[in-house]
């Protein structure tokens, strides 16, 4: 029984791309770029109250999450997404989940950019497909 | 057999044809002849080398419909008379050293499914201009240039308009499709990820048989995709539905318009029950949920190799 939800399954995208590692890195680094723009969309919309562009915002990140195989944040997104005509303090709630739940997806990637290959990643529990250079990169 | 040719007040006239027999369910035919491309003759002579393509059709029309377009219109043997035409004109009417398909020349309309489509076209191309009972109605090149005579797709953005000279090249296009032994795939996505990944998961894709991979156009926005839709006659269009500019539901839409035989994939993470009625409603081919499977890209694009005459001839398509 795990505490914690898997961070990001990235076994479907890397099976996308054949495993090329030069190019999942292209990939992550555009990933971070659209994460970063709409991330300040969406709290940009927050902040004006703008409930079109908060929907929206929540949809695009929505659809990048999702692709990456980051499964918590796309359902995450998809509930900001229809809570978008919802009263600010829920809509804080959200973002502020969102924006931990990045920065954990962030500290992820930046130990796969390190070690390349892990197809999965657990905060807590096993990996779903072990690799122990990774595991090596997180113990240390 | 009756064959009926205007020469005067031609337009409004085939516009009245197409607008009768697209209500129709199936038996008519339509050619758009470029007369820039013939001999020059006299529109009797003409008629003297095309009427034995027409002789079995129970009626045929016949417009000169200004100095650059002659428009066909015929009942029943859509396909054998179609093909005759196109012989006849290819064999004795094109212009002596001019080396070129017939099927630039030609351009066949399916008038129930595309009916809509071309009367559209023709209404915005020869617009209604009051006259006098006697004075003919007259072809004006400068009142049709590609920028300023434009046609609005219905109810679609403002982006999302063609002039008839560029839909008429769109089906020239289209129709060289068969000649082609790649997949031409177009990925209309705002999000760099996602397009670059959609992208990467397209060129990995081989034609069985020459083991070709695609040529992928891509775009973030609603009117750049539709641009290219129009000059490159994509084999499958890839769209997402927020885009920058519109709704990406409008281009397939605009899509399906212009070619109803186009294939549109929408790619979206909006998998709501409400956003495919719109996609069915649109006639689009294929929902593509988010996060991306290679093998639902893959169904999609052998659907089409298996269902279309484009490149089925050089067999089913791999993943690398």
């Amino acid at each position: 029984m795990w505490d914690s939800p898997t961070v990001a399954d990235l076994s479907n995208f890397l099976s996308l791309i054949d495993d090329d590692g030069d190019l999942a890195a292209e990939l992550i680094a555009a990933f971070r770029l659209c994460i970063n723009e709409q991330m300040h969309k969406l709290t940009d919309a927050f902040d004006c109250q703008d409930h079109c562009a908060w929907r929206d915002a929540a949809h695009s990140l929505k659809g990048v999450y999702l692709n990456l195989g980051a499964a918590p944040l796309g359902d995450l997104c998809r509930r900001a997404q229809h809570a978008y005509d919802e009263n600010q303090d829920n809509k804080r709630v959200l973002l502020s989940e969102i924006r931990r739940e990045d920065a954990r997806l962030q500290a992820y990637l930046v130990q796969f950019s390190a070690v390349r290959t892990p197809p999965c990643a657990r905060e807590v529990g096993p990996p779903v497909f072990p690799n122990p250079a990774f595991e090596s990169v997180r113990d240390a | 057999m009756t064959i009926d040719v205007y020469e005067r007040h031609a337009a409004p006239a085939l516009i009245d044809r197409i607008a009768k027999i697209s209500k129709t369910p199936q038996g008519w035919g339509v050619i758009n002849i470029r007369r820039n491309y013939l001999r020059t003759t006299t529109n009797e002579a003409f008629m003297l080398v095309l009427r034995p393509a027409l002789i079995e059709a129970p009626e045929a029309y016949v417009y000169f419909v200004d100095d650059k377009n002659i428009y066909v219109v015929w009942r029943d043997h859509v396909q054998k008379i179609f093909r005759l035409t196109r012989a006849t004109i290819g064999n004795s009417l094109v212009r002596a050293g001019l080396d070129i398909n017939p099927s630039i020349i030609v351009t066949y309309f399916d008038a129930p499914q595309q009916g809509g489509t071309l009367l559209a076209m023709l209404r915005a191309d020869y617009p209604p201009v009051p006259h006098s009972a006697d004075q003919e109605m007259r072809f004006n090149p400068s009142q049709n240039t590609e920028d300023e005579d434009l046609m609005m797709i219905d109810n679609a953005a403002p982006l999302l308009h063609a002039s008839g000279e560029q839909i008429l090249r769109y089906h020239d296009m289209r129709n060289q499709k068969i000649h082609r032994k790649y997949l031409s795939l177009l990925v209309v996505e705002d999000q760099v990820f996602t397009q670059r990944l959609l992208c990467e998961i397209l060129r990995g894709i081989r034609l069985r048989n020459n083991n070709e991979s695609p040529i992928i156009e891509s775009t973030g926005t609603l009117g750049e995709g539709w641009r290219i839709f129009l000059k490159k006659a994509p084999d499958i269009c890839f769209i997402d539905l927020n885009l920058l500019d519109g709704s990406g539901h409008m281009l397939a839409r605009a899509i399906k318009e212009v070619d109803p035989g186009a294939r549109v994939a929408i790619v979206t993470a909006n998998a709501f029950d409400e956003e495919m009625s719109v996609a069915q409603e649109n006639n689009v081919d294929h929902f593509i949920a988010k996060p991306f499977n290679k093998q639902r890209i893959l169904n999609c694009v052998n659907h089409y190799i298996e269902t279309s005459k484009g490149p089925s001839r050089v067999g089913f398509a791999d993943c690398r």
